[in-house]
């Protein structure tokens, strides 16, 4: 699909264990070895490789503590669409190479559709999100959508 | 039908003041100083360090960190660990934005909705937004024929949808987890 290197990627082949150890590091990504292969009923050496494997081949990408956003100091999330002044590779490498270096935009996706980009930024409030926003090149326009309820939420 | 590792996560329906929710009772939570904040912002990029590599990134003794991190945990700041996964690898690399709206003729539409996309595996997040439309849906499928499962039929009979706007993502120039600090 993409041109995006990581849609690029053909998908690895997993087994039932496999699929087990994955489920049980993203409910508990902090779980000790032995636990984990007690829940998996393998050895801990066996499981100890297989974690090895995973993120050798890039199927486990690292370990993240889930904060709860509504403690911390950003507790507005913004949705954003934005249509760029001109759709040449000039003025979008410089607009993604700016969504990229702002930590409050946590996703920038471009997308086939009537606009080029959507973004999801969180932040403490709209003084900081117009920050934002000034920030990037090339906008031509943009509609903001303030989301007031996170019926669900996950990662990725 | 749902793919392995689409559904993964927290589970759901996620209590009100479930993870990553927006404070809408304006309660500022519990007071975090700036060593909370390194903590955090080091066990976001990292869930897996050790308590005594940790202490000393943030330049505390063991017990003071460890004491840090039982108090944030105990309090709902740190509401868990995950493993961050590959989607691509996974064989979910296509991801898909569906905008929805409602038919508001009945008044429990928003529940039963909100209800049934909790239920809904696939349906990865579900932002109510104001102005424009009322969801933002976030799916990950694997192919065009999933893509045509997912938007043709699982979000169309979800309940009280009246009209829906599909955008495929074909570049995730940005895609975190995390909170920024």
């Amino acid at each position: 699909m993409g041109r995006d290197g990581r849609n690029a990627v053909a998908a690895v082949s997993l087994d039932e264990v496999d699929t087990k150890m994955l489920h049980e590091l993203k409910h508990d990504g902090r779980i000790s070895i032995t636990r984990l292969a007690e829940r998996v009923g393998q050895s801990r050496a066996a499981t100890s490789e297989r974690l090895s494997r995973l993120v050798h081949d890039g199927v486990i990408l690292g370990y993240s503590a889930v904060i709860n956003a509504t403690n911390s100091s950003c507790g507005l999330m913004i949705l954003t669409r934005i249509c760029l002044e001109r759709s040449d590779a000039s003025a979008s490498d410089a607009f993604k190479a700016a969504a990229m270096s702002r930590p409050e935009i946590v996703e920038c996706h471009e997308v086939d559709g009537d606009f080029h980009y959507l973004l999801k930024t969180r932040v403490p409030d709209m003084a900081r999100y117009r920050g934002v926003l000034a920030a990037l090149p090339h906008i031509r326009e943009s509609r903001s959508f303030t989301v007031i309820d996170e019926v669900k939420a996950r990662v990725r | 039908m749902s793919i392995p590792f689409a559904n993964i996560g927290p589970s759901t329906p996620a209590p009100r003041r479930a993870r990553n929710t927006v404070a809408i009772d304006g309660d500022p939570g519990p007071e975090l100083d700036r060593i909370d904040h390194k903590i955090l912002r080091i066990l976001q990029a990292d869930g897996r360090i050790s308590n005594l590599a940790l202490a000393e990134a943030v330049h505390l003794s063991p017990n003071a960190v460890f004491e840090r991190v039982k108090r944030m945990t105990r309090d709902g700041v740190i509401l868990g660990y995950e493993a961050r996964l590959n989607p691509a690898k996974l064989g979910i690399g296509m991801l898909v934005f569906v905008e929805v709206v409602l038919d508001r003729t009945a008044n429990d539409v928003l529940e039963t909705f909100k209800a049934a996309v909790q239920s809904q595996p696939d349906i990865l997040e579900c932002h109510l937004v104001a102005g424009g439309f009322d969801y933002l849906l976030k799916t990950r499928v694997s192919d065009m024929t999933q893509y045509r499962d997912v938007v043709g039929a699982v979000i169309w009979s979800l309940p009280g949808v009246r009209e829906t706007r599909t955008y495929a993502v074909m570049e995730e120039v940005k895609s975190s987890t995390a909170i920024p600090l």
